[in-house]
């Protein structure tokens, strides 16, 4: 049921209240309680300091995204899911934050910043610029400010889709002293048209037949192209100014290790003067609360002696109401199953571990689901290159463990449905054979039947436990009216079905009877909760509706065939593929090959998959249903969160 | 002209390819907000793969059905030769779990966005939110029993 906890307090004066923080996120077993109801109200010099360290954190931001942007580790495909954070010693985490001259380099960096900031800035409005004129160039109007001082004149430009520019120089055409040429053209001809201010209306007349746009003219000085040429010198030298100070900004990446560890340090000091505002403060000292495996109690113990002798560690008595988080340990070979617990949720302190209880069916049916021995091989294989190549964390490492007991119970599966690859039973040699003892794609009825019988074990399995669960609970009218009479109800269904399907008249007609007391026996016991006789008879005969229930989950178990035909008909077909190009010259034996190997990968990976989350649904929703309460809180061991480090 | 093996073919197709396409659609909307409880919390990631996966066993439960048609006209070996009447007994025979398949997938699978959106908030009450929707899943058992039992029954 997992570890004994003990709520212990330590003791320690002010100063050394950091190193004893320090150590206790170094142990990784000890739970801080950080119930607001002990801490003493707001301490000032704490606040203070807090919003100095996270005000610091935040003015070293800048430089420090720049060089997450700029100076990242290359990381292969693999390595992208694990964790990134370096091992790192406190002491030398310290040492670098310290000595690293930060105001100064921030100093510098801000400015060498905003500096490339704008020249940037400077430098795409310039180039805007140039694209725009670009289309201007010949524009044949020098000096048309001049031609906008005429006070009869006025001065146009339009653009028209090429399509109907003819028809347009037509329409112009038909004016009298109209001045018009166009000076561009891509998807549209641009028009300049000098008209007497009297003619305006002329164009507002023909945008009916003729769609066509107002351009605003740019603005430049003087000759058009005399003009292009100097901006783009002046590109010219802003893009080597720019160049020259972004070298200096990426210079400041060499900085990367300083700036990641002073950012982890400060990280440190803030947790620990947020842990410190939790802490109940006299004049000289501090008081800690939190929970330790008993079994440590003494491990602890000697840590703190070696940072001060007057710290003091003592044990607290557990309130009677006060709700202890859950600490979960298993054996090591059973802790690959915790990932399923997990998954659901904290079970409530009064409650069993169900991970023993989970581990052989969920090995039993993910080997069902599989059901192919070489990919059980493959899987254990490529587990163990994963735990052996790769710093796994805990949690992957669990996973691969997971794995490779799957892969063990595949094999097996694999080697009584004659699985191996998928491969076509003739080239299998005859030892192989004789050990097939099923055929799940020519007798699915079979395999189903197995399935149903394997999820009818679980759920009966199921209420059993929730039997104890009930007795350790000491609910006692719970455990025998409730669990006990569903148990012997559903066995003695069971008993009957196998007795008719194999014709044992004796069973049938005896089970009958026992079902039909077991009926009313439920009819009886089910509505006791409620208030009066009648009520009490309809709760009962509802009850019965359980028994869909049931079925039900019994039926959802099907899916073990299901995915089992799947992978194995896919696996087929991947075959049947690589046998279709095995005839292609030269090339033909290396595309087999290729097939073979990519097409059995996919499947792998999408079965494994498919496999695991099912033979997880069938745990957590068919088998938990029938006892789980949960309802606790995981123990969580107090850790720094740093971003670039793991300290050690 | 005997088309009862076309007819019973088809009854297992409309069995498999409805319900799966209920389990889709189903699991598509309850993944999808899977999606977007996980982009605020990543740490629910097994809780919401549980409930996202829900949504599944109907697309199971045609492919069920299915295969008991073709293993009843003995499709993997010599096809029997299925009369007509027989054949449309079969189509028959898939329609429960064929068309409460399909659209209990899809409301199983909105159950389950609403059981995500629980168990967003409130992480400990897993529970509570696999329940709901297994509810739905009910009435595809019973049509899935319903159909099997047809089929069973008849008589090539």
């Amino acid at each position: 049921m997992g570890a004994e906890l003990e709520k212990v307090r330590i003791v320690a004066i002010h100063d050394t209240l950091d190193a004893v923080i320090r150590r206790i996120a170094f142990m990784n077993d000890f739970e801080l309680i950080t119930d607001e109801s002990t801490s003493t109200s707001g301490d000032s010099y704490c606040e203070t300091m807090i919003s100095e360290t996270r005000d610091l954190l935040k003015k070293i931001e800048p430089i420090q995204s720049y060089i997450d942007e700029h100076a990242k580790d290359p990381r292969g495909f693999i390595e992208g899911f694990l964790d990134p954070r370096k091992s790192i010693s406190y002491d030398v985490l310290k040492q670098r934050a310290q000595l690293f001259p930060i105001h100064e380099v921030l100093e510098t960096f801000t400015e060498t910043h905003q500096l490339v900031t704008s020249l940037e800035h400077s430098h795409t409005t310039l180039q805007e610029q140039i694209v725009t004129l670009e289309k201007w160039k010949h524009f044949p109007i020098q000096h048309y400010d001049d031609v906008f001082d005429f006070e009869h004149f006025r001065l146009l430009v339009v653009s028209v889709p090429q399509k109907i520019s003819h028809e347009f120089q037509k329409e112009l055409l038909k004016e009298q002293y109209l001045l018009f040429d166009d000076f561009h053209h891509d998807k549209h001809s641009v028009y300049f048209c000098i008209l007497l201010e009297k003619q305006s209306t002329f164009l507002e007349r023909i945008s009916h037949a003729i769609p066509f746009t107002y351009r605003d003219i740019p603005h430049w000085e003087g000759d058009v192209s005399v003009y292009l040429s100097t901006l783009y010198q002046r590109l010219m030298s802003l893009t080597k100014k720019l160049g020259y100070h972004c070298k200096k900004l990426r210079s400041y990446t060499t900085h990367k290790k300083e700036v990641q560890s002073l950012h982890d340090y400060l990280k440190i000091q803030e947790t620990e003067l947020i842990v410190s505002q939790y802490a109940q403060k006299t004049e000289y000292t501090t008081a800690l609360s939190g929970w330790i495996p008993r079994h440590r109690y003494a491990q602890l113990q000697t840590l703190l002696k070696k940072v001060a002798k007057e710290i003091i560690l003592e044990k607290v008595r557990v309130a009677k109401e006060e709700k202890l988080p859950v600490y979960i340990e298993n054996k090591p070979q059973w802790r690959p199953f915790e990932i399923i617990t997990y998954i659901y949720g904290a079970p409530n302190p009064k409650e069993f571990d169900p991970t023993l209880f989970l581990a052989p069916f969920f090995i039993v049916f993910f080997g069902m689901c599989l059901s192919d021995a070489g990919y059980g091989l493959s899987l254990i294989v490529l587990s163990w290159y994963l735990i052996k190549r790769y710093d796994l964390p805990p949690g992957g490492l669990k996973l691969m463990r997971l794995f490779i007991y799957g892969g063990v119970a595949t094999i097996i599966v694999g080697i009584i449905t004659g699985g191996y690859f998928a491969l076509d039973q003739s080239i299998l040699p005859s030892f192989l054979l004789r050990l097939k003892i099923l055929d799940p794609i020519n007798d699915p009825i079979t395999m189903l039947i197995i399935s149903l019988i394997l999820g009818i074990t679980q759920i009966l399995f199921g209420t059993i436990i929730s039997f104890f669960e009930n007795i350790h609970k000491k609910r006692y009218a719970d455990a025998y009216l409730d669990s006990m009479v569903w148990f012997l109800f559903l066995s003695s269904i069971v008993v009957y079905i196998v007795g008719s399907f194999l014709h044992v008249v004796w069973i049938v007609a005896v089970f009958s009877k026992v079902i039909l007391v077991g009926a009313l026996v439920l009819i009886l016991t089910q509505g006791r909760h409620k208030k009066n006789v009648i009520m009490k008879f309809f709760s009962g005969l509802i009850s019965l509706y359980k028994l869909s229930g049931y079925l039900g989950d019994v039926l959802s178990y099907s899916r073990l065939l299901a995915l089992g035909m799947t992978s194995a008909v896919v696996g087929m077909i991947v075959n049947l593929i690589a046998g279709m190009v095995k005839g292609f010259p030269i090339v033909g034996v290396v595309l087999t090959a290729v097939i073979f190997v990519f097409g059995h990968l996919l499947n792998l990976i999408v079965s494994v998959m498919g496999a695991f989350i099912h033979t997880t649904r069938l745990q957590l929703v068919e088998f938990f249903g029938k006892f789980f309460e949960g309802g606790g809180k995981f123990f969580k061991p107090f850790q720094f969160s740093l971003k670039y480090h793991k300290i050690e | 002209m005997e088309i009862g093996v076309a007819l019973a073919l088809c009854g297992a197709a409309v069995a498999v390819f409805m319900a799966c396409m209920g389990s889709a659609y189903g699991i598509f909307v309850a993944a999808d907000a899977a999606s977007g409880v996980l982009s605020e919390d990543p740490e629910k990631f097994g809780k919401m793969l549980i409930l996202a996966a829900l949504p599944g066993t109907q697309g199971i439960y045609g492919l069920l059905a299915g295969i008991y048609i073709m293993n009843k006209i003995q499709l993997f070996g010599d096809v029997l030769a299925v009369s007509t009447p027989v054949g449309w007994q079969l189509l028959f025979a898939a329609l429960p779990i064929a068309f409460v398949g399909l659209v209990s997938g899809i409301a199983q699978g909105k159950t389950c966005v609403g059981s995500i959106f629980l168990v967003a908030k409130k992480p400990d009450e897993l529970g509570k939110g696999i329940i709901l929707p297994a509810m739905v899943e009910t009435y595809a058992v019973f049509a899935l029993l319903a159909s099997i039992l047809m089929v069973n029954a008849i008589k090539i």
